[in-house]
């Protein structure tokens, strides 16, 4: 077979050249090469220039015969030329390496240098061992983690130092390792006496297959576009570290609020909204824990402790079919393992908070223990003021976080994880807000084969909200409380390299304590008040397909069944709707029901479909829809949100709420993945989103139910975001236009909020802007800056007054949410300076200078009125703060 | 060191610099409403002259409510009628010495129970508004004897030389009512309203001093009201606590003319909220929210406040002093009076009854009334 090199150039097609050229600039091939075998020829190139070229298809090149060149060509040329017909491509991972490859291959592996590894190996050998370590973006060892080599029919599973090895004949293969909870990975393994690898490394993203959302891992540099992950940010811990922080505390929520789509509903707010989402219908898991609240200090502070934070991801959808019972949002933390191979401790101290870690082997490689806390101690800094303002004033939180991992054997791994926290907060009054989080988990992680694998999951979640006052005359303690049981199991099949199926159930059962009331031994005036406690029961089971139809086109499609029941011990209302008394319905029964008795039942399908085509190696289309359900509420009828809101199940007259959300992306990746870009625009449909009644006293009231109404809810947007992944700067500007809007029209007037029209949630901003930058300006410093501006929240006010009878200001009021606080921006800066490496040095440290909120800037945290409607503008930091942290790992 | 300290004083003011300024709203075109107060009892004049007190007519008070930063107007040259379900029409008079203020001059008008009733207005540029039908039932409405305890409550109070709040214990009476026993499904809702009339002494000047005594007619003490919603009767409703001690009110004589007023479940629950609404607001408050009112515009989309109702009234006198306490106090104003230090300042009460202002109106006049 004959091929004439001339017509080739006839046609035009030196337009490679310079691409061929720089891959093969030194060797070429001339007239005189015409004649000889091409696998003579590509032999002599090896010996004559230290040069190896490897492939399988050794046999076929034996037939090619090298002819038609007229002119010097550089080897790169020469090689794509002959390849071609072939249906090879020749790549270079590495310098003097060549590898052919299929062209399918290379479609799916693309040209980057990493996804290619090769290992060194003698000449003459014709097996090798490949060995390597399974790690996750953070760089820490998965244990338990499987290597396939398909092709081969051969596996190993990594140890608990993600260790593994595989004895293999010499060749070219796809390795493959796959985990729960993380995305698979592939990539091309080879020998070569050139090689310099001796091992190599096997890195995992957590999982978010196909899905909206926002990963903080690492290092996928072309995740957003190139991988099965769809509509993904990615930051890794690290970066969030690098975040300026508000008194040099690292901040997992507040470096969310970064990200396009996610904003908080004020400064220092707890929680945090998710395109246009309330802040209670987002899903908050760490280590498959829920969290029902995440911050510290009335939001001051998060309560994730980033030095055992693992990743976080955040699927602005419903998640995967894995996931549900939240509308907006599903944030999953996980806890990293502790080292298994030797004792680390790293910590942090701060002015107005420290933190401690240790983690070790319990027995080296197989089992291990990470155990730290935080503790704040601004109390002192406020006692020490002589101000009767702040003597009477304190603030305090502090929290421990766990965990013990144990591989039993190559099949079975068991990890234990505990959180607990504490909360208190007390300003100049005589009531102090305390919370607590405790939190237990036990996960069981179990391999049956190659392809088939499963996770089984039990976790205890308590979640207590306390107000204690201690006035002499009305003293009380005021509680609320929700306890979460949870139980779910998950089996991973992976039924080939393109299809993977997992399905599973996931129980829930809760037990709330909407309010109780008692009197403190000197509140004489107080009534006790105890609300019937809440039992409820979430069940569901789902399937989960994610399926390469092409290399271009997936689809990632899951549905989920759940269902929810509400039951007895309990007692509710009937009510007549059509008659008010005063602001309520008018009740006209009690219904009793007795323990385990079936007070209502609710459920529901909830289809998820995903699909990504990618249109180049650096551009993909994404579009996908969600259906979830929401059975679970967060009553939160005041100006700010606040730890004491409550939760709600689901009843006779509080339905569930239940939200399609469709969206569709676009993610192109510029210079190698340098540079990053996306548009994503969503449209949300809530149904049965809450609202309040006017007048509604939810606090402590039997009828709290009553003082709810239903609606429409809705919200739309476009989210920008460009990003430059590396270099001596990087950062991200994200920018998102959105609005979240309610409708509440009922044949019964007070259902209806506004006439029945349109009107802005509390959560609506309809501008959201994020820049966040950092410079290193040298491998040690890196200076970084945030700046972050969205539109001010809306807010019910008066708008004119009177007076009556004795009462000298009576006010009249705005429709609700009709107007806004003030618009809010703020700059914050900081610098971190790392030790330089020494040998033999055992403590490394380092230094965060940071300056939040740098041009003082008085945000509105609140807008509230006096009895004369005069309006006020709380702003809790309307000043500069400087903070200094001094982190160390010895 | 000193770097520190602003340092240090920097973090600290995080939970303390923080800071509250005021805030003002764009807020534009906002109509204020036209807050209308009346209502009508089974008391006409003449009866309530037999409460005995003074006797009032039944008033509507007719004003404009106002923007934040503005004043309010009187609503004058309006026209108000009353209205009844058999046809019949009233016509209230204004008062020009007190515009907005219009009086149904029939010393016998009183309210029928079982008979709906409806105000209707027309302000002088044609506006119209009309409440909703109100009447009254004639049940659960005895009033039982109006009495008082001893007792004594916790407060807290700033002395001077304290430097922070004190709880303290402060003595004084209850004024209670006995709701009389009934038997109804139904819940009932009552409201209390109080007229206070003292004996006010100038400490200073001689007992034969045409100056030395006068009678304040309070406008502004006991001028709260107390609402209640009841089950059943038989039993004795707290109403107000009068501290008797520092109060030249119970010095002398103190008559409280208590009125009790049967009234609907929808005006107990504007009364309700009108008094949870004027309690302060603060960052943890549940959002806010416009009252109910029973009136309505009805040939514009306008404004309006208010609560037209229809109550069955009924009122008893006390009369207190410090005599009637089972323990010793002093208020007497003429030691007050006799150990202020000189130059006493002009419009000293110690110099002259009529200079008295706490809470009321001084007269000469002996009420014809007073009996005690």
């Amino acid at each position: 077979m004959r091929i004439i090199l001339a017509l080739y150039f006839l046609l035009g097609m030196s337009g490679i050249y310079p691409l061929a050229a720089q891959s093969g600039n030194i060797v070429t091939i001339t007239e005189a090469d015409n004649g000889k075998r091409l696998i003579d020829l590509l032999d002599e190139i090896e010996h004559t220039n230290n040069i190896d070229f490897i492939t399988d298809r050794r046999e076929e090149l034996e037939a090619y015969t090298v002819t038609g060149v007229t002119e010097s060509l550089y080897l790169g040329e020469f090689l794509e030329f002959y390849l071609k017909p072939l249906g090879l491509v020749a790549v270079k991972p590495e310098d003097n390496i060549y590898l052919f490859i299929s062209k399918d291959i290379q479609k799916s592996f693309g040209n980057r240098k990493s996804n290619f590894l090769i290992l060194n190996s003698g000449k003459n050998t014709k097996s090798a061992t490949i060995k390597g370590i399974v790690a996750d973006a953070a760089d820490q060892p998965i244990p338990g983690a499987q290597i396939v080599i398909p092709e081969l029919g051969v596996g190993a599973i990594s140890a608990v130092d993600g260790s593994f090895s595989l004895n293999v004949k010499k060749g070219i293969y796809k390795i493959r390792t796959t985990f729960i909870g993380f995305d698979s990975t592939a990539y091309i393994v080879a020998f070569s006496p050139l090689g310099k690898k001796k091992a190599v490394d096997m890195m995992m993203l957590p999982q978010s297959i196909h899905l909206e959302g926002i990963t903080i891992t690492a290092k996928a540099s072309d995740n957003n576009v190139q991988s099965q992950i769809t509509g993904v940010n990615s930051m890794n811990i690290e970066t969030i570290k690098e975040l300026p922080s508000f008194m040099g505390e690292t901040d997992v929520i507040r470096s969310l609020t970064t990200f396009p789509g996610v904003s908080t509903a004020g400064e220092l707010s707890s929680g945090f909204n998710v395109r246009g989402g309330d802040v209670g219908q987002n899903l908050i898991l760490q280590d498959e824990s829920i969290i029902f609240n995440p911050t510290h200090l009335f939001g001051f502070f998060s309560a994730f402790n980033p030095d055992i934070v693992n990743g976080a991801d955040l699927y602005k959808g419903g998640g995967p079919a894995n996931y549900g019972g939240r509308i907006s949002s599903v944030l999953n933390i996980s806890l990293r393992n502790g080292d298994a191979g030797k004792y680390n401790i790293n910590g942090g101290v701060g002015l107005v908070s420290s933190r401690l870690t240790v983690e070790g082997p319990i027995q080296k490689s197989k089992s291990s223990f990470i155990i730290g806390g935080r503790l704040s101690y601004v109390n002192w800094m406020i006692n020490a003021l002589n101000n009767v303002k702040l003597q009477n004033s304190e603030a305090s939180f502090r929290d421990l976080t766990g965990k013990l991992f144990f591989t039993l054997n190559d099949k079975n791994i068991v990890s234990v994880s505990g959180y607990t926290s504490y909360d208190n907060f007390r300003l100049n009054s005589d009531s102090t807000f305390s919370w607590t989080t405790q939190n237990f988990n036990v996960k069981w992680d179990h391999i049956f084969g190659d392809r088939l694998s499963s996770k089984l999951n039990f976790s205890n979640s308590n979640y207590k909200s306390t107000v204690d006052n201690q006035d002499e005359i009305n003293g009380f303690i005021y509680y609320n409380s929700i306890n979460n049981l949870r139980l779910n199991y998950d089996l991973v099949y992976a039924i080939d390299e393109k299809l993977k199926t997992s399905f599973g159930f996931d129980i829930n059962q809760r037990e709330i304590e909407p309010g109780r009331l008692e009197s403190t031994d000197l509140g004489m005036n107080i009534v006790p008040v105890d609300l019937n406690d809440q039992h409820s029961a979430e069940t569901s089971v789902y399937l989960q397909n994610d399926y390469d139809i092409t290399s271009s086109l997936a689809i990632s499609a899951g549905l989920r069944f759940s269902n929810f029941w509400r039951y007895g011990k309990d007692r509710l209302f009937d009510y007549d709707y059509t008659q008010l008394d005063g602001r309520y319905p008018t009740i006209i029964d009690t219904l009793t029901y007795a323990p385990g008795e079936i007070i209502s039942y609710y459920g529901g399908l909830e289809p998820r479909v995903s699909l990504r085509y990618s249109v180049s190696e650096d551009f993909s289309v994404k579009a996908s829809y969600y259906r979830t359900y929401q059975y679970l509420h967060l009553i939160s009828n005041t100006v700010s949100v606040t730890p004491q809101d409550y939760w709600l199940s689901s009843s006779p007259h509080l339905k569930p709420q239940k939200a399609d959300q469709w969206s569709v992306g676009l993610f192109k990746n510029l210079n190698k993945d340098k540079f990053e870009l996306s548009a994503e625009g969503f449209y949300k449909d809530i149904y049965d989103a809450i609202d309040y009644i006017e007048g509604a006293d939810i606090t402590l009231n039997e009828s709290m139910e009553a003082g709810l109404i239903q609606g429409k809810g809705m919200a739309y947007g476009l989210e920008f975001m460009a990003k430059k992944n590396y270099g001596k700067l990087y950062g991200w500007l994200s920018y998102t236009y959105s609005r979240s809007l309610r409708r509440f029209e009922a044949t019964e007037e007070y259902q209806t909020i506004n006439d029945g029209k349109l009107y802005p949630s509390v959560y609506d901003q309809p501008h959201n802007l994020s820049l966040v930058m950092s410079v290193m300006l040298n491998p040690y410093v890196i200076f970084s800056t945030n700046f972050s501006y969205s539109t001010g929240r809306p807010i019910t006010i008066p708008i004119s007054k009177l007076s009556y009878e004795h009462y000298l200001s009576v006010l009249t009021y705005s429709n609700r949410n009709e107007y806004r606080i003030p618009d809010y921006h703020r700059l914050d800066i900081s610098l971190t300076i790392k030790d330089r490496p020494k040998q033999n040095k055992v403590m490394y440290g380092e230094w965060v200078f940071g300056i939040y909120n740098l041009y003082g800037r008085k945000n509105a945290y609140s807008v509230f009125f006096n009895s004369k409607g005069s309006a006020f503008k709380m702003s809790i930091l309307g000043t500069v703060f400087p903070s200094i942290t001094y982190n160390f790992k010895i | 060191m000193s770097k520190f300290f602003i340092y240090f004083i920097l973090l600290v003011s995080i939970f303390y610099t923080g800071c509250i300024e005021p805030f003002s709203f764009d807020v534009e075109n906002v109509e204020a409403p036209l807050v209308i107060e009346s209502y009508i009892s089974n008391v006409s004049y003449n009866e309530s002259v037999k409460f005995p007190s003074d006797g009032r007519f039944f008033t509507t008070t007719l004003r404009f409510g106002q923007n934040l930063s503005g004043k309010g107007q009187n609503a004058e040259g309006a026209q108000v009628r009353l209205i009844s379900e058999n046809g019949e029409i009233w016509y209230y008079t204004e008062i020009h010495s007190t515009p907005g203020t219009y009086v149904l001059l029939d010393p016998d008008f009183k309210a029928i129970a079982g008979m709906n009733y409806k105000l209707h207005i027309t302000l002088k540029n044609d506006d119209q508004y009309e409440s909703e039908w109100e009447s009254f039932e004639e049940n659960n409405n005895r009033m039982g004897n109006v009495s008082f305890v001893e007792t004594e409550r916790y407060e807290t109070q700033f002395r001077p030389g304290d430097a922070s709040p004190v709880i303290r214990s402060v003595r004084g009476i209850n004024l209670t009512v006995n709701l009389p026993e009934f038997n109804s499904e139904e819940k009932s809702y009552y409201k209390w309203e109080y007229e206070s009339t003292w004996i006010f002494v100038a400490g200073r000047l001689s007992r034969e001093n045409p100056f030395y005594r006068c009678w304040v007619l309070g406008n502004s003490y006991l001028s709260q009201y107390n609402i209640a919603e009841v089950n059943s009767g038989g039993f004795d409703q707290e109403l107000v606590f009068i501290n008797v001690e520092s109060n030249e009110r119970v010095a002398e004589n103190l008559s409280v003319l208590v009125k009790q007023f049967r009234i609907s479940k929808e005006y107990y629950n504007f009364l309700n909220e009108l008094n949870e609404q004027s309690q302060a607001g603060n960052i943890f408050a549940a959002p806010p929210y416009n009252l109910k009112t029973n009136y309505k515009s009805i040939n514009k989309q306008k404004p309006v406040f208010g609560f037209f109702s229809v109550v069955h009234e009924e009122a008893r006198r006390i009369y207190f002093s410090e005599d009637d306490l089972s323990y010793p106090i002093s208020n007497s104003t003429e030691e007050m009076c006799k150990s202020a230090i000189p130059p006493y300042q002009p419009g000293d009460p110690c110099d002259n009854c009529l200079n008295y202002s706490l809470g009321g109106v001084a007269t000469l006049s002996k009420p014809f009334w007073w009996t005690y």
